[in-house]
């Protein structure tokens, strides 16, 4: 594989993390009431969308990025919680389609895992 | 001193003046509207990528989807050189993820333009070509050359 297309296989796993960023906070501010719920469905499919992608991001044993190598070494445990991610974000999402906020708002907390995978998976921000 | 009492060489100097500020107030104003051009420019780059990659991930990935996003792209590699004017770099009350270093590492950025214009157009040839594997390849090799340049000249986000 080519230096190229290593960083590139970082590279989406960033662009994918930076889009349940994006997608989080909003839905975070339709779950608090601070944005409309029109796009409630919008929302929850694209994190579901992105959850389905992340596990074969990772696949790839390329390290890189913010990855800490435990993404490998324990890829059992890792893929297990992306496995999770995807299965929990798709009932979201249904909920989502369905414009059920209070279910939605209901799941979030046990759907999107951030912190948790975060903690024990993700290195520290590089220094500018 | 109303204007009637102004003699005629004060008076021509006054509409120099004028003048002089109204011509230089679209230059005052075009730093703010190339930064606009470039955000717009990347974020519709951005998006374009998403719509190849996602297109790539589908089951049964559609030639007209790739094709559509490949040709966003190079558009995109091909105005991307004129995103960058001198003067439209970060400065204080001005929002861009832009390093100064752009302009002052000029030959090694367009270097890394230059790349990114390049795998473009190795993107576009595999996408003719048709067959995935290889147009995934090049996908993920043009994103190695996005991420190469935002390795050194762009603000990390998160």
């Amino acid at each position: 594989m080519s230096k190229a297309e290593a960083d590139g296989i970082i590279f989406e796993r960033q662009n994918l993390m930076l889009q349940f960023d994006k997608d989080a906070e909003l839905l975070g501010e339709i779950a608090a009431g601070l944005k409309p719920k029109d796009k409630l469905a919008e929302v929850t499919a694209s994190i579901a969308e992105t959850a389905a992608a992340s596990k074969g991001a990772f696949e790839p044993r390329v390290p890189g990025g913010r990855a800490k190598p435990e993404v490998w070494s324990n890829w059992a445990d890792y893929s297990r919680r992306l496995d999770d991610l995807e299965k929990n974000t798709k009932q979201l999402a249904e909920f989502g389609a369905k414009g059920d906020l209070t279910s939605v708002t209901n799941m979030l907390g046990g759907a999107l895992q951030c912190k948790e995978c975060h903690d024990v998976y993700r290195g520290p921000k590089k220094p500018a | 001193m109303t204007i009637d009492r102004l003699k005629p060489a004060k008076l021509r100097a006054l509409a120099v003046i004028v003048f002089a500020g109204i011509a230089a107030a679209p230059l005052l104003a075009a730093p703010a509207d190339q930064i606009r051009t470039r955000i717009d420019g990347y974020r519709d780059l951005g998006a374009a990528f998403k719509t190849l990659n996602d297109g790539l991930r589908a089951p049964s990935p559609q030639p007209a989807v790739l094709r559509a996003a490949t040709q966003r792209i190079r558009a995109a590699a091909s105005h991307q050189y004129g995103w960058y004017p001198a003067g439209s770099g970060p400065r204080p009350g001005v929002k861009t993820a832009a390093k100064p270093e752009i302009w002052t590492q000029g030959p090694r950025f367009r270097q890394l333009q230059d790349g990114f214009a390049a795998q473009a157009g190795a993107l576009e040839r595999a996408v003719g070509g048709g067959n995935v594997a290889a147009i995934r390849t090049a996908a993920r090799s043009l994103g190695g050359s996005c991420k190469a340049c935002h390795d050194q000249f762009r603000v990390e986000k998160n």
